[in-house]
């Protein structure tokens, strides 16, 4: 005979495991940005011109209206506009048949209400095409604003950890 | 007899209260070896050719540097944002030393040092660099690709999780 009392137990231990691994707090809304951004950024063989087109189009959907970009091992830091990362997008994936973005190790690091940092491990892999083949990994530190629409990566710093 | 029944006894246990209790103990035991001593890699990429293959699979030691330092020759883990992905790279140089590399060749205070691990050509030339305190030089083994495509540098001290042992 089960007991009334003890299938409520269960039931709110299960809501509270929900609460803790799946509520999605302003945390795991800023990883899930940064993993639909990486997917976002992928390329097959498989996909189309067109298809690529229209993806291009989606980058609003992961980025601020205007967005730093600083490389350290080259002393680069400039502010890139949408517009621009749609075109570059469009380069990258017109000249690769293959490409792939992985996002991991995520740690955010300073978390505001409408401002956050995060730090992540960011591997890419370019082959085929136009361009050379390609393959790199590195740390990478975000900035991200929140906007109605939610958060949106304004700033995209990769880091220099070995010094030549 | 005897012998059979105990090769049952191992092969097919009881799935009894000490069962369970042995199973936590090995997952337990295996859990703290594997990740905080001992922990398995897989290498993905060639910088690290020939010595080691890219697929290949390897044992990073985190305690190995708790009582001494990295020295010339090992192969170390160097951290980036996390501890997912990691960089392997040997050190050729620690602090104070000045590393060059002529026409391929690896130069420490001026002295060519033999790299027995290195093979292939390399025509790398770098001017130099006086290694900071608290930092390591360290360099992939695949010399023969063109030194702008290869990562290589200085590296905080900070940054190394620990040697590749095997």
């Amino acid at each position: 005979m089960v007991n009334k009392k003890n299938i409520l137990i269960v039931l709110g231990l299960l809501f509270i495991a929900f609460l803790i691994f799946f509520y999605p707090t302003e945390k795991r809304k800023i990883k899930k940005l940064l993993k639909n951004t990486a997917e976002w950024a992928q390329k097959s063989k498989d996909d189309t011109a067109l298809a690529v087109a229209v993806k291009s189009k989606r980058s609003k959907n992961f980025f601020a209206d205007k967005v730093l970009l600083k490389i350290e091992k080259r002393d680069l830091e400039r502010e890139v506009a949408l517009e621009d990362i749609e075109r570059g997008y469009l380069f990258l994936m017109s000249s690769n048949d293959y490409f792939k973005v992985k996002i991991t190790d995520i740690d955010i690091e300073k978390i505001e209400d409408f401002s956050a940092e995060a730090v992540a491990t960011v591997l890419i892999e370019a082959k085929g095409g136009t361009l050379e083949e390609f393959s790199n990994v590195n740390e990478v530190s975000f900035g991200f604003t929140k906007k109605e629409e939610g958060w949106r990566i304004n700033k995209i710093e990769i880091k220099e950890v070995l010094e030549k | 007899m005897v012998l059979r029944e105990n090769l049952k006894k191992f092969l097919f246990p009881k799935f009894d209260a000490h069962f369970a209790m042995r199973a936590i103990v090995v997952a337990a035991v295996s859990f703290i070896i594997f990740y905080f001593f001992l922990t398995p890699i897989r290498l993905r990429g060639k910088s690290m050719e020939p010595t080691l293959k890219d697929g290949s699979i390897h044992f990073l030691c985190k305690i190995c540097f708790m009582f001494k330092e990295p020295k010339r020759g090992d192969i170390v883990g160097i951290k980036l944002a996390g501890r997912k992905v990691i960089l392997l790279k040997r050190v050729v140089g620690v602090e104070g030393e000045k590393v060059e590399f002529r026409e391929g060749k690896l130069f420490i205070e001026g002295k060519e040092v033999y790299e027995p691990y290195i093979k292939g050509e390399s025509d790398w030339n770098y001017e130099g660099k006086v290694v900071e305190k608290g930092k390591l030089f360290v360099v992939g083994d695949n010399r023969s690709v063109p030194i702008e495509s290869h990562d290589f540098g200085e590296v905080s001290k900070k940054r190394i999780v620990g040697k590749m042992i095997w």
